[in-house]
């Protein structure tokens, strides 16, 4: 079977000169040796095995397809061991790192007397919440589960591309895709010492009962939006998996700054919350009033001590656009080391030699808002106009800190079985990393996959898609 | 356990016994309808409309047997495909299914498993199959098997905690109902019927005990002898008879006893209690007054009140 071709960006399979690299090269034969009425008959069995297994996500306002299955694409992404080490010891870092930032922020405030990090770039974020100055949460951990988003640059370096500190999600997926691609595929694995994954919830059980008030004898519950969310197939998974109960909002209640759930006996202490929920949505008497998701007085009972909420509220900030610039140097400043995995170079308008840079390159660069999420306010300098650049330079002009640039980044590619050929599509890679009595990187993660040619966007909600992603044991380089 | 998940448990059980009732009820109906079609249609019509009664789907559009072609399509589209018909086959599997998505953490994959197929598997028919009377019947029969086999895997695989209860007291509040509804329903009928046509009237006292999936256990009791009094003994007192209103009312006795200490269920007790007490005991005097119907007709507004205890004790804590 033919396998095709990108000319731009790294190639994840084959080396320059066109053979297979040596980590894919039994993976290439194995798939050679299974004829094209078998590859289909297979994703036909594994597209059925998802829906019957309501492994799906909802997407909102379609009402003939509420529920839809996240394609899944059979060929593995296979990372070496040498490979997994570096990407590992990076995640540790910047984890410890977060945390520490975190802690910091919200009670010495030292990165900002030390100038790290500029006083008013901070306090403009929307996710410092200042309501929780001075609160430390148990065992001083702010986000317990992190998703860091890597890509791989055209020499093959992996680079961060953003952390996501408050629910990060794609985890039950990466544990379904294993199970899936096993029970299709099993004459894979047979050549590979593929690291398992399945470990994962009871580690995250870990962590919660690490963290939880009465760790000796707690019993965590997940929080969750409720079933039309569209994570809600792994607020259910990750449940079910840890045997903790899932509660959406109203099954809580708070009486006199603790916690209880209405359960058939009456109400029963909750003292650890795994939430799913954003901090916006946590708790109508603090954040925002509109919100029904949430539990009345919440974080009432989180500041009494009462209650450990993960990832801790006010910890979205860590991950934000414009402070993701300077966490290299806020590595160096909590840590005394150099960061080990690299990030995509990003200047800050707030910091004049940047702003003149960005007025210059403003036709090759991606500039962000850093208040917008969601890709508003956004220029592609690329693919944008003269009179686009010219006026959106205006509104860069007024108000230089608002904007964050990069350079356009090209993503990875990976051979993937579409219309009956192995074609090239563009990837990224979400490992999942928890701290609790120390900093866990789960060995595999969630590789997701831009389906349409030539797309930069691997997002579920527009055409993405996901591959089983292999870390190879300690003798598989 | 959470109250919200008891109270989905509770509704899974409820919806899967309604689910699988009115497949059954409507399979055997069919059956019957057909038999007396061109002997009587004025019956035949008359089958179908107790029927409708008896799952609580008279609301609806009106709906003719179909002489033409010699089978009740209009009604098997109607109660087993219909969406807009609360009581459809396909609409408490959908419920079930839906419920079961909410409290998947309390199910095991098994069950999981067969009732997002056969709720798929529902979904997927379209009215070409139903426009075909054998592929229609057909259809029917393979849900009714697809319904037993996600009963089977609850049997098999869910640990009988208080989940498992929540569920299988569901399952008696509607099973229980079910049998004082369809007997509330066909008992005028059949009464009226009286010896006018024997053959008949010993047909439908037949196709009444199997549509309660009762023929093999009643004839393992009486014999091959059809006495209606026997027969509506059955149905009401026989304490063996999984379908019986007083295995019924006992069985959600049983349950009740079973909920936490701490549960708030002394109203729904007291009622059913009582109802359990009267069934044991008051059997001559219940049939001496000669109506069956009323009894009936009250019996299943006492449980209702019994299912509104159940709800405001323990679901809206």
């Amino acid at each position: 079977m033919e396998w095709l071709r990108e000319e731009k960006g790294y190639d994840e399979i084959h080396a320059a000169g066109g053979e297979p690299r040596e980590h894919y090269t039994r993976l290439l034969e194995l798939l050679g040796e299974i004829d094209e009425a078998d590859l289909n008959r297979r994703e036909r069995l594994q597209q059925l095995s998802l829906l019957n297994q309501g492994i799906t996500f909802s997407v909102y306002g379609d009402r003939e397809g509420t529920e839809r299955v996240f394609p899944f694409d059979f060929v593995p992404r296979v990372i070496p061991a040498h490979e997994w080490r570096r990407i590992e010891s990076g995640l540790v870092q910047r984890v410890t790192a977060l945390n520490l930032f975190l802690k910091d922020i919200y009670t010495e405030r030292a990165c900002l007397k030390e100038g790290i990090l500029p006083w008013d770039l901070l306090l403009s974020r929307k996710e410092y919440k200042r309501e929780l100055l001075g609160i430390l949460p148990p065992r001083d951990v702010f986000t317990h589960i992190v998703g860091t988003d890597l890509i791989r640059d055209e020499s093959g370096e992996y680079r961060v591309l953003e952390d996501n500190c408050r629910c990060p999600s794609g985890v039950s997926y990466m544990i379904e895709n294993r199970n899936l691609l096993q029970r299709s595929f099993p004459e894979l694995f047979s050549a590979y010492p593929v690291q398992p994954v399945e470990n994962y919830p009871s580690e995250l059980l870990d962590v919660l009962r690490f963290v939880a008030r009465r760790s000796d004898a707690s019993h965590p519950v997940l929080l969750t939006p409720g079933v039309y969310n569209s994570a809600y197939f792994e607020h259910s998974f990750l449940a079910r998996e840890m045997g903790i109960p899932l509660v959406e909002g109203s099954d809580l209640v708070v009486d006199g700054s603790h916690v209880f759930m209405r359960t058939t006996s009456g109400l029963q202490r909750v003292d650890c919350i795994y939430r799913r929920i954003d901090d916006d949505f946590l708790d109508p008497l603090v954040f925002n009033r509109e919100s029904t998701l949430g539990v009345p007085g919440l974080i009432n009972a989180y500041r009494a001590g009462n209650v450990s909420l993960c990832n801790a509220p006010g910890a979205g900030v860590a991950d934000d656009k414009a402070i993701y610039a300077y966490f290299p140097d806020l590595i160096r400043f909590y840590l005394g080391e150099d960061p080990l995995l690299a990030q995509v170079p990003t200047y800050v308008g707030a910091r004049p030699d940047d702003f003149a840079y960005m007025l210059e390159h403003l036709d090759s660069l991606v500039v962000k808002t850093t208040g917008d999420a969601g890709g508003y306010g956004m220029l592609m300098g690329p693919f944008s106009t003269r009179e686009e650049i010219s006026e959106y330079r205006e509104g860069m002009q007024r108000n230089p800190g608002g904007f964050v640039a990069q350079s356009l980044v090209e993503l990875s590619f990976h051979g993937t079985w579409i219309d009956r050929k192995f074609a090239p599509r563009r990837i990224d890679l979400r490992p999942f990393a928890l701290c609790g009595d120390g900093v866990e990187v789960l060995p595999g993660g969630l590789t997701r996959v831009a389906l349409k040619e030539g797309s930069y966007v691997v997002n579920s909600s527009q055409g993405g898609g996901s591959k089983d992603t292999w870390v190879l044991a300690g003798g598989g380089d | 356990m959470l109250s919200r998940v008891a109270e989905s448990l509770y509704w899974i059980g409820r919806y899967l016994e309604r689910a699988e009732n009115v497949t059954r009820l409507l399979m055997v109906t069919t059956e019957v309808a057909v038999e007396i079609e061109g002997l009587d249609d004025a019956l035949a019509q008359s089958q179908w409309d107790e029927l409708l009664a008896a799952v609580g789907a008279d609301g609806g559009p009106p709906l003719r047997f179909s002489q033409e072609t010699g089978l009740a399509l209009p009604y098997v589209r109607w109660l087993l495909l219909d969406e807009s018909n609360p009581v459809s086959v396909r609409r408490s599997l959908a419920q079930a299914r839906e419920n079961g998505r909410t409290v998947r953490e309390a199910l095991t994959l098994e069950v999981f498993l067969d009732l997002n197929e056969s709720h798929r598997e529902l979904d997927g028919l379209n009215d070409e199959v139903l426009g075909d009377p054998v592929r229609a019947l057909d259809e029917v029969g393979r849900t009714h098997r697809a319904i037993r086999t996600i009963l089977g895997a609850i049997e098999q695989t869910l640990s009988r905690d208080e989940g498992w209860n929540f569920m299988k007291l569901g399952e008696a509040f509607e099973r229980t109902q079910r049998t004082l509804w369809v007997l509330g329903t066909r008992l005028p009928g059949l009464e009226s019927l009286g010896a006018r046509d024997l053959p008949l009237f010993y047909g439908l006292w037949r196709a009444l005990l199997r549509s309660m999936a009762s023929l093999e256990n009643y004839r393992a009791l009486h014999g091959a002898h059809l006495d209606p009094d026997s027969v509506l003994r059955f149905l009401l007192f026989e304490p063996t008879a999984p379908r019986s209103v007083r295995c019924g009312i006992s069985r959600i006795g049983q349950y009740l006893q079973r909920l936490p200490s701490g549960a708030d269920s002394e109203d729904a007790r007291r009622i059913v209690g009582r109802l359990d007490a009267s069934l044991r005991y008051d059997a001559d005097e219940i049939l001496a007054n000669g109506n069956a119907v009323s009894f009936c007709t009250d019996t299943s507004q006492t449980i209702a009140k019994a299912h509104d205890a159940v709800a405001r004790g323990l679901f809206r804590v």
